[in-house]
């Protein structure tokens, strides 16, 4: 039975699932071998953390943990989604509509083609798509990812659009995390960038 | 949170679709069957934007049907544990109230909206503070943080909170209650 420790830096959110799974590791298997890794990335920490649920035979209790530790606020939401790009109300209310004409031009009736999914998400990026226009969007986007944002916090930023900075703060919490030299000057300066695009809009 | 993701999926192909116009069916098989679904891993599929690959197809025993490996890049939408999103009433009882953003259902217990909102069963039902100035009733639009989700195969529940700083009914556009 193997079982590896995974050291990370004193503080790291990581060390918390550490400790569970060389708990659970402790718990449930004799030990022979400890691997040491340092590891400050949580990401590479994951793909790791995968590989020994794998050899292990502790695949069940890894994958659960994974699940349970899904936290927006401390941008946790996988490592799948992480990478991915995340698109913005407007972003998506952009797409859908290219897409909506795209299937008029097919046919008559599109109405019963669309799925209620579509329906439901096009009414609601429309409601609450805060710029309309296609080079406002653009330049929301330029803005925000001026100031090194995770695509997700970009995006929830570019959605709810906090006019002060604890608003910010408040929306998106890993603005402040640790490890992170964001300023709350630098935060103002780009909450007053992204009201002057929607004024002159 | 909306999400533009490259995902992969087995198509099986029915013979009689072989021809020239082969890769035309097959995309609009995909989308047929992918747009609208909803899978606990990614979420709600809302559609598919591109197509980035289709592979060598394989022919299965006897039936004749070719299975091709597509690659196709999606818009899902995915709510997370934590996330803050903006969501519309669209029912209120004294349990609490149901909002939707997109495709998902969001309910919102009483526990969880502020202490000083209180439930009126007026003709339209509504939770309102003493003083009257906020209301919460069908059609609102609140901002609400995602403490819960349920996944089902085709459906993804939400649990969500309104008690909280800079949470609960939008005015207008950009400033919260």
């Amino acid at each position: 039975m193997r079982c590896g420790v995974v050291a990370t830096r004193p503080g790291s959110r990581s060390c918390e699932i550490v400790d569970r799974v060389i708990k659970s590791c402790l718990a449930s298997f004799d030990v022979d071998s400890f691997f040491l890794y340092l590891l400050d990335r949580k990401s590479g920490f994951l793909r790791r953390r995968r590989e020994l649920a794998h050899c292990d035979g502790l695949e069940s209790s890894a994958t659960m943990s994974a699940d349970e530790d899904e936290n927006a606020a401390e941008l946790k939401i996988g490592e799948e989604f992480l990478k991915a790009k995340c698109l913005m109300n407007c972003e998506v209310a952009l797409i859908l509509d290219r897409r909506l004409e795209q299937l008029q031009q097919m046919s008559d009736d599109p109405t019963n083609q669309m799925s209620q999914v579509f329906e439901k998400s096009h009414q609601y990026v429309k409601r609450f798509s805060r710029y309309k226009n296609q080079d406002a969007v653009k330049q929301v986007r330029e803005i925000l990812s001026r100031n090194k944002l995770a695509e997700f916090e970009l995006c929830v930023l570019g959605n709810l659009c906090p006019e002060t900075v604890e608003e910010a703060i408040a929306m998106v919490p890993s603005l402040k995390s640790k490890g992170r030299a964001l300023e709350d000057d630098a935060i103002e300066k780009m909450l007053n960038d992204l009201s002057l695009i929607k004024k002159f809009e | 949170m909306f999400f533009h993701i490259t995902l992969e999926r087995n198509m099986q192909l029915h013979p009689r679709h072989f021809g020239p116009h082969l890769r035309d069916k097959l995309v609009a098989k995909l989308m047929k069957d992918v747009e609208g679904t909803c899978s606990g891993r990614h979420g709600f599929v809302v559609a598919i934007t591109s197509v980035e690959d289709i592979g060598k197809g394989l022919i299965r025993e006897g039936t004749g049907f070719v299975t091709f490996p597509v690659k196709y890049q999606c818009v899902v939408f995915r709510p997370f544990k934590g996330e803050i999103l903006e969501a519309v009433v669209t029912m209120v009882n004294k349990m609490g109230f149901f909002a939707e953003a997109g495709p998902v259902q969001i309910f919102v217990s009483n526990h969880l909206i502020p202490d000083d909102m209180e439930f009126q069963s007026e003709d339209v039902s509504n939770y309102t503070t003493s003083d009257g100035s906020v209301k919460i009733q069908k059609d609102s639009e609140v901002r609400l943080k995602i403490i819960g989700t349920r996944v089902d195969a085709t459906e993804i529940f939400s649990i969500g909170t309104i008690k909280d700083d800079f949470l609960g009914v939008i005015n207008d556009p950009g400033a919260a209650s």
